[in-house]
């Protein structure tokens, strides 16, 4: 049961799809424009991951190595579907209308197919499945902090309610494309920040997963970095 | 041969279809189990959406009596009746501009029998948050100091969609933006969703003004 949940946390915050794998960012930028917008995306993602992580962990055995991609996308389009139709059928209009096109487009989410390749395929459907509700998890909050920044700083409201009231012109560069670039970048700063003063405080040098290692990358030089290196 | 290993053309085919097949039968089944909620879900928005235009008193379903049409500039436009004990009380007008900032933007508009606009709402539009969306939204804003409070009855007030209130369309020449020449006062930086809103109201009106006896010939039986 321990492990269960140490599957479910390490979505949301150790291995949170957004901050640290850096999947699944086109949502993330497009459907942030506000804290319900996002919201609702990242419940459908949800939705959609956890349902595929089982079946997908269920016929994993069975599906022939040459055509698993297809089939596996098969059935995560399959759950998206549902879920746009039970998203018409019983979301408030405003989300559905406001969402739109996006809802379709979780199909080609790599966080979806990346857990269905990483998680689900090798492991059992409980486990699966509370891996997918876990990383659903992190992508509905990431997603609504970014869509809660983003309403915050252009027209001074979270979830609709004005939080300033005298607040009345809007800022269209944050709630425009390039503010979410903006937010989610400062985010993912933030985020790094605190991991390496943790790891050093902890006695560690902190390592960057791949993706987001400076050291690895060659358009600028960490020198202080390597002198470190060179210590341990 | 185990079926994971195999690399047989036609089991490969066979999986995959079958595979199709069943999410297939699984989305067919879940579109007809949505299929009534999501009929009455649109309903529902078209009734209130009906009930926002300030329109008189009626007893009929205007929706199941409307009627599509093409206006003056090739828009599509759908003439909803609405009626109190069979007569002709008002008209509601739906009517979509394709000249968008992006996309389409559909107004619907009350009309009194002799063509006056009881009010303009905008159903559907995809403008940019915070400039285009300006015109085409009522909203009361909730603030933190209100925010248990109930909403405020009736229509929330938008300058520009109000502005159309108690006019009529005029049967020669169009209506424009003073950016244009014309007499309307519209957003700065919202020019396209003023022009595409004023563009639709119009050719609204103006279909209206075309086909009103259709309806009203019906009334005389």
């Amino acid at each position: 049961m321990k492990a269960l949940f140490a599957d479910m946390f390490k979505g949301i915050w150790k291995e949170n799809p957004v901050l640290v794998l850096l999947l699944g960012t086109c949502p993330t930028l497009a459907t942030t424009s506000s804290a319900a917008n996002g919201f609702a995306m990242g419940m459908a993602t949800t939705c959609v991951l956890c349902g595929s992580n089982v079946v997908i962990s269920c016929i994993a055995s069975i599906v022939p190595q040459k055509i698993r991609i297809p089939v596996y996308i098969v059935v995560i389009a399959t759950f998206v579907s549902v879920v746009d139709m039970l998203m018409k059928a019983y979301a408030p209009p405003v989300i559905y209308t406001s969402l739109g096109i996006f809802i379709p487009l979780i199909v080609v989410n790599c966080i979806v197919l990346g857990r269905a390749e990483a998680f689900a395929a090798k492991n059992g459907p409980l486990r699966s499945a509370f891996d997918g509700i876990g990383m659903g998890l992190g992508f509905a909050l990431t997603l609504t902090l970014v869509g809660a920044l983003r309403e915050f700083f252009s027209s001074g409201s979270i979830f609709e309610v004005k939080i300033i009231t005298c607040w009345t012109t809007d800022f269209l560069l944050v709630s425009a494309a390039p503010g979410a670039f903006f937010i989610l970048g400062i985010i993912l700063a933030v985020k790094n920040y605190f991991a390496s003063r943790a790891a050093v405080k902890a006695g560690k040098l902190y390592i960057p997963p791949a993706g987001l290692d400076c050291r690895r990358c060659q358009i600028c030089k960490l020198e202080k970095d390597e002198e470190k290196t060179s210590d341990f | 041969m185990k079926l994971r290993d195999s690399e047989n053309v036609f089991v490969l085919g066979g999986f995959l279809g079958i595979t199709a097949l069943i999410s297939g039968l699984v989305l067919a089944l879940v579109f007809q189990l949505t299929r009534k909620p999501v009929e009455a879900m649109e309903l529902k928005s078209v009734q209130s959406s009906l009930k926002m235009l300030n329109l008189p008193q009626f007893d009929n379903n205007p929706q199941a009596e409307e009627r599509r049409f093409l206006s003056p500039a090739g828009f599509p436009a759908t003439v909803l009746p609405v009626r109190e004990k069979g007569k002709i009380v008002a008209f509601a007008v739906k009517c979509a501009s394709p000249n968008g900032y992006a996309g389409d933007v559909e107004i619907t508009a009350g009309f009194t029998p002799s063509g006056k606009i009881t009010a303009v709402l905008v159903t559907r539009h995809r403008e940019t948050p915070g400039l285009g969306s300006n015109v085409c939204e009522r909203k009361f804003t909730k603030t933190i100091f209100n925010i248990f409070k109930p909403l405020p009855p009736g229509l929330p007030p938008n300058r520009v969609l109000d502005r159309f209130n108690g006019l009529s369309v005029p049967a020669e020449g169009s209506w424009k933006v003073k950016r244009d020449g014309g007499e309307f006062d519209f957003i700065t930086g919202a020019t396209i969703t003023s022009r595409a809103v004023l563009e639709a109201v119009e050719q609204a009106g103006k279909t209206l003004a075309l086909r009103k006896n259709e309806f009203i010939k019906g009334d005389r039986r």
